[in-house]
């Protein structure tokens, strides 16, 4: 239920525990998290052939021609090009440019270096996502009559365009999605928790990167990416 | 001072300490345990730079052979959209209805119904003018309504639309009279179009077009 927030409504309004929580954010953000590794690689020339890009490459490209055999969708974040897909059978059937909320090279680098450290090789499995908050996309009295009209419970009919939302990998690895439309909290108390605990995570290597998407898009991106997706991360230049 | 100080600091500070260790290991979210493994062998490069260099050219286009030389359909059924591509670039795109992914059960026989776009890669199949629509079981139950002995009352002129696109398993691509509901997941499956939207597309398709629905 935790990562699956499906149920509308706020039910779960505890101010007292949102208080307390905010107290131990603040605690957490004076003790000073950000994590300090750096990527061995940067500030080193790519030089015309470098092997070790070269063996990275080459697995990466083995393994998604291996995904690309299978009949589901994967998920493909192109740090080089910038570019996040969605893929099937090694056809990109969705993309959207990342455009990071805020551009810091450092953590891309970060973000990668640690997706694909030790077995992993660039290749995980989605974990969860995480909707903070959300819109109704089409009005409910409009829901209304269509669904007497097919014969659906219109709530079935509804989707969440969503404001706010987070993908999930092992390994603390966060990718966040904001768009520019004003959703409502699905839960407030829940997503008090969530930060509370991405923050408190933070110390013991945590990496969020934050991008910006149109709402049109990130309902796909959203929707499409479920929990056991496979994910293929390629590295930035 | 310093005493009421230390009785209630000292409380609120364990307290505080003990919501944040429980935060921490509690919400760990759901067990791994039902994700696939994609421990997938890779081979690595030769040692040969020339050889590398080669061996790496294949595989990039290994991959990209798999993108379709003709152009090919893409139906999203999470923002109910259709679009016809030609390698990277979009020829077409248009607002579509998916299927709702509700379920019917027919209470007499038992049997049951799933109203859900097929996700997969298929195949154009058959192209369609003035296609009649075959009503199967399920739309007579779903209205409650007696399964016709005669096939002729099964028949629907109207329902399809002027053209359909055949992809597999009785699943089309058609027009509507429902063009109000488009982009929103009304249908019981079939991916609906609007009547200027699927005749293009009909014109533009081919029997073997690729046909990709996520």
């Amino acid at each position: 239920m935790f990562f699956d927030p499906a149920a509308r409504g706020g039910k779960h309004r505890h101010p007292t525990l949102a208080a307390l929580g905010l107290v131990i954010v603040c605690l957490a953000e004076s003790c000073g998290g950000e994590p300090k590794e750096k990527s061995a690689n940067s500030g080193k020339a790519d030089t015309k052939w470098n092997r070790a890009n070269a063996e990275s490459e080459y697995q990466l490209l083995q393994m998604e021609l291996n995904l690309a055999q299978a009949e589901q969708t994967y998920l493909v974040l192109d740090m080089k090009r910038e570019s996040l897909k969605l893929k099937l059978q090694g056809v990109v059937v969705w993309s959207y440019p990342m455009q990071f909320a805020e551009p810091d090279s450092e953590k891309v680098r970060e973000f990668y270096g640690r997706f694909a450290d030790g077995e992993s090789r660039g290749l995980r499995v989605l974990t969860g996502t995480y909707l903070f908050a959300a819109a109704d996309k089409t009005p409910d009295s409009v829901l209304k009559i269509v669904g007497e009209v097919v014969r659906v419970d219109p709530q079935r009919l509804q989707r969440d365009m969503p404001a706010r939302f987070q993908l999930h990998w092992e390994d603390g690895l966060v990718l966040e999605v904001r768009t520019d439309i004003t959703g409502s909290p699905l839960s407030k108390f829940q997503n008090a928790v969530m930060e509370i605990k991405q923050v408190l995570q933070r110390p013991f290597g945590e990496t969020t990167i934050i991008l910006k998407m149109d709402p049109q898009q990130a309902l796909t991106l959203y929707r499409a990416a479920t929990r056991g997706m496979a994910t293929l991360v390629y590295p930035p230049g | 001072m310093r005493r009421r100080l230390v009785l209630i600091g000292l409380p609120l500070a364990v307290g505080l300490a003990v919501f944040a260790v429980v935060l921490l290991f509690s919400f760990t979210g759901p067990s791994s345990d039902d994700l696939p493994d994609l421990n997938i062998q890779v081979a690595h490069l030769p040692d040969d730079t020339k050889l590398a260099k080669a061996e790496l050219t294949k595989a990039r286009k290994d991959l990209a052979k798999l993108v379709p030389a003709k152009p090919y359909v893409v139906i999203n059924t999470h923002a109910n959209t259709v679009s016809l591509r030609a390698g990277d670039s979009t020829i077409m795109e248009a607002t579509a209805s998916t299927g709702t992914g509700g379920e019917l059960i027919d209470s007499a026989s038992g049997r049951r119904w799933v109203f859900a776009t097929p996700h997969g890669v298929f195949k154009v199949d058959s192209k369609l003018k003035e296609p009649w629509w075959r009503k199967p079981d399920w739309a007579f139950i779903e209205e409650n309504e007696k399964i016709p002995k005669n096939e002729r009352d099964r028949l629907d002129p109207q329902m399809m639309g002027d053209y359909a696109i055949g992809f597999g398993d009785g699943f089309f691509i058609h027009g509507t009279i429902y063009e109000r509901l488009l982009g929103i997941s009304v249908t019981h499956g079939c991916v609906r179009l609007g009547a200027e939207d699927i005749k293009k597309l009909y014109e533009k398709v081919r029997i073997g077009t690729l046909v990709y629905v996520f």
